[in-house]
């Protein structure tokens, strides 16, 4: 069967419905109490209806449609059979073959206005709510960008094998939706094997299905068992992360067992009634006295019950909700602001004062929204100080940790981006920091070293430092490596930062004989990128033969950064402010373009990459000659072209994800005081995108 | 491996044929029935031959024998754990109730596109 045999078909089946039609119209003409012609011809304009929207004919379609709804009321008795309307369906009939003429000759159908024209006549036969004709509705989600997580539970009628239906080919079609990643088979209602009926399901199934298909794709795969079963979809990504239910958090393990079915409720019970309590236990065996116990468990209820009035869980994404309002809101009084210079004189200070006020308090709310959302470091500093205990066991050396400034507090997200570099910054100290102790001893140092994590808050900014008190950086051998890689010249003279700033060269940082002669370790460069990209800074003291000292710096948090607003052709960004090293007015023979290295501008006889934003977002063309340039420091200095310095502003960064995506260079957008809405850039992100 | 037979019952040529096209091309045999009467006698003859069937897929109206009957004839056959899947037009929200009643699995709405067809086929064989 090929497509022109298809298309012969169909010809061959309209003429012969059309002219079945024809002839039973002229059947009823000449007999108009007769049921059996209305009945054919019904039945030959559904079947035209819908053998050509098969094809695609969708005219021929929509009008056969037409006729078979005037057929359908001819058999219900709604119409009365006259000449006038036997004429009008002759001529309808003519109507669908000159569009099956037009067809057959390469044609359309036939223009809009003739159907129309033919619809029209036909319409006053035609009942009120047929006048819409067939409509789809067309509902298309976007894919979401993420992963979302569903709970699915299914439980089946047990005769669903009666309906043809195949629980298993449901649940290998949503296997093809995404990733089943959780499935518990419920089978308490299963009997005895002597009682089992093949033919019926006594099995269930709850699972959590992985996906960035939208509800409606689940849906859709039920769309024949939902209304008969039952079945339950439940989206529970919100509480679903790193592969848990949050939910689950709260249970004990016997409920979990329970749920997943591998233990059964009389399983429990008959456990938890053999279960010992602590307390009973150590008072039987004699370690404690019954009325010492008795005192503790009444402290215990009493603690309990303070913590419960004193203290609440909330979700995170619930704070990040306010801390989105409280932002509006300061943008919102920005813009009230701005409305005072049109004010009385009188009027506009009593005005500004109390906005001053309202200001403030904005403020505040700001702060302590913001404090929700932190964490102290306490946990981070303990992990750390077990991985020091456990690489000294491991290597024989004796260390000691000193832990200080614990309670400092940051944003969660800060504190996950800088776990991994500080675990790596601690194993540096110990794999090469701290020497062993023979050798420590030799040196005239105490045998055991000692490494200090301590954290502390300053001018709005934290900072974590990690010291030890070990070898120290050779810098020596650091500036040799440097130079035979060829990233300094060998006649430079570098001052000590810059010395210990090549370390975070990814030539350096990676050699690994440098390692073993400074002392310092692999991946320096990692570490800086990962700090730098949380909107930090890392700084490196050291002193042979006395220690080293990693001084990081962070912002409290990612969600709010100052910001410098710039225009750059045409369009405005904001630049996070502690990225931008100072703005530099060139003259033309500043800029000059190298063939390997494409635009440099001349910063007082430093040479640094100049990036025109409309070239790396292609936003179009921009001015030839740069009045203004934006010094950066990402990873390294570079130049940006921009129009004009707006202003500075304290900014709320909002994702574009939900949205969009987030493209590489955008860390997201913010609302500016006028109310528009500028994109915030990445700095580390941009950098990659221009230089690779 | 034996291909899975699908048994098509529908009055319209153009229908059968345009149901055969896409289900050979994707590697089903179609046996094709023009009415209710026509398709239990096919499901006899294949009863006769000790073979089976894997998937019916039926038009409504049709002559001599309408789907719904059709399909609760089937239902009184050993044909009778068969998914059905019945053809109906947009507004047939009734029709399509009775043909679920009488106990058919799935139904799909006419006009459709070939994956829309192997779409709700997948829902009942693979």
């Amino acid at each position: 069967m090929k497509k022109s045999e298809l298309l012969d078909t169909y010809f061959a089946e309209a003429e012969e419905l059309l002219n079945t039609i024809e002839n039973q119209l002229l059947a009823l003409e000449s007999n108009p109490e007769a049921s059996e012609p209305i009945q054919e011809m019904f039945r030959s304009a559904h079947s035209l209806k819908s053998a050509s929207a098969m094809m695609g004919f969708m005219y021929t379609s929509k009008f056969s449609h037409s006729l078979e709804e005037v057929f359908d009321r001819l058999r219900k008795g709604e119409l009365p059979v006259t000449k006038n309307l036997i004429s009008l369906l002759l001529n309808s009939v003519d109507f669908l073959r000159m569009m099956h003429t037009n067809i057959t000759s390469g044609k359309p159908e036939c223009k809009a206005e003739e159907i129309s024209q033919m619809q029209a006549k036909l319409k006053r036969f035609l009942s009120e709510v047929s006048e819409e004709g067939p409509t789809k509705k067309f509902f298309i989600e976007p894919e979401r960008p993420s992963d979302s997580f569903f709970e699915i539970s299914m439980e089946f009628r047990d005769d669903i094998f009666n309906k043809g239906q195949d629980p298993l080919m449901l649940l290998l079609e949503l296997d093809e939706l995404g990733e089943i990643i959780k499935v518990v088979s419920d089978i308490s209602r299963l009997p005895d094997f002597d009682n089992i009926d093949m033919y019926k399901l006594y099995i269930s199934w709850r699972l959590v299905l992985k996906t960035r298909e939208p509800l409606s794709k689940i849906e859709d795969v039920f769309i024949f068992t939902r209304d008969e079963n039952d079945i339950e979809i439940k989206d529970i990504t919100r509480q679903f992360r790193d592969g848990v239910n949050l939910k689950d958090a709260d249970k004990f393990i016997g409920e979990l067992l329970l749920e997943q079915g591998i233990i059964s409720e009389e399983d429990i019970q008959s456990v938890i009634k053999e279960q010992k309590k602590t307390g009973k236990v150590l008072v039987e065996k004699g370690i404690v006295d019954k009325s010492e116990v008795e005192k503790i468990a009444e402290y215990q209820k009493k603690a309990r019950l303070v913590h419960r009035r004193s203290t609440i869980r909330i979700d995170l994404e619930k704070v990040d909700k306010v801390v989105g309002l409280v932002e509006e809101m300061a943008i919102a009084l920005m813009q009230i602001g701005e409305i005072t210079s049109e004010m009385e004189p009188s009027v506009k200070r009593r005005f500004e004062i109390m906005l001053k006020g309202l200001y403030k308090i904005c403020h505040q709310l700001e702060e302590q929204v913001m404090k929700m959302r932190m964490f102290p470091l306490e946990g981070t500093f303990y992990r750390l100080q077990r991985q020091i205990r456990d690489l000294a066991y491991e290597q024989k050396k004796q260390i000691r940790v000193v832990i200080s400034g614990e309670d400092t507090e940051l944003d969660k997200e800060v504190i996950e981006i800088i776990s991994d570099p500080l675990k790596h910054l601690v194993r540096n100290a110990v794999d090469h920091g701290i020497e062993l102790p023979s050798e420590r001893e030799r040196l005239g140092k105490p045998r055991g070293g000692t490494i200090w994590l301590k954290g502390y808050q300053r001018e709005g900014r934290i900072y974590i430092e990690i010291k030890d008190d070990g070898r120290g950086i050779d810098k020596e051998a650091v500036l040799k490596k440097a130079i035979e890689q060829g990233i300094v010249k060998s006649d430079s003279t570098l001052s000590d930062e810059e010395v210990y700033e090549l370390m975070f060269h990814p030539l350096i940082s990676t050699a690994k004989h440098v390692t073993s002669v400074s002392g310092r370790g692999v991946g320096l460069d990692v570490v800086k990128h990962n700090i730098t990209k949380a909107g930090g800074r890392i700084k490196v003291l050291s002193e042979v033969g006395r220690g080293t000292t990693f001084v990081i710096e962070l912002p409290l948090t990612l969600a709010i950064i100052e910001g410098t607003i710039i225009r750059a052709n045409g369009e405005v960004f904001t630049i996070p402010m502690n990225f931008i090293v100072e703005f530099f007015k060139p003259l033309p023979h500043h800029i000059r373009t190298i063939e390997e290295h494409g635009e440099l501008v001349n910063v007082r006889g430093e040479f640094l990459p100049l990036i025109r934003l409309n070239k790396v977002f292609m936003l179009g063309n921009g001015s030839p000659e740069p009045k203004l340039v934006a010094i950066l420091k990402g990873n390294k200095k570079f130049g940006v072209v921009v129009d004009e310095v707006l202003g500075e502003q304290r900014v709320l960064i909002k994702s574009l994800k939900e949205n969009l995506f987030n493209p590489k260079g955008i860390a997201g957008a913010t609302v500016l005081g006028d109310g528009s809405v500028s994109l915030v850039i990445d700095v580390t992100g941009l950098e990659e995108l221009a230089f690779g | 491996m034996q291909p899975k037979r699908i048994l098509i019952v529908d009055d319209s040529p153009t229908l059968r044929a345009s149901l055969r096209l896409c289900l050979e091309g994707a590697g089903y045999e179609v046996i094709e029935a023009e009415n209710g009467i026509d398709g239990l006698r096919k499901l006899n003859n294949l009863k006769r031959e000790g073979s089976r069937v894997s998937l019916i897929i039926s038009d409504i109206i049709m002559p001599k024998m309408d789907g719904i009957t059709f399909v609760k004839e089937v239902k009184k056959t050993p044909f009778c754990y068969t998914p059905i899947i019945i053809l109906t037009t947009e507004r047939d929200e009734t029709k399509r109730q009775e043909g679920r009643e009488a106990g058919a699995a799935g139904w799909l709405v006419k006009p459709f596109k070939p994956q829309q067809l192997l779409w709700t086929i997948k829902k009942f064989i693979r």
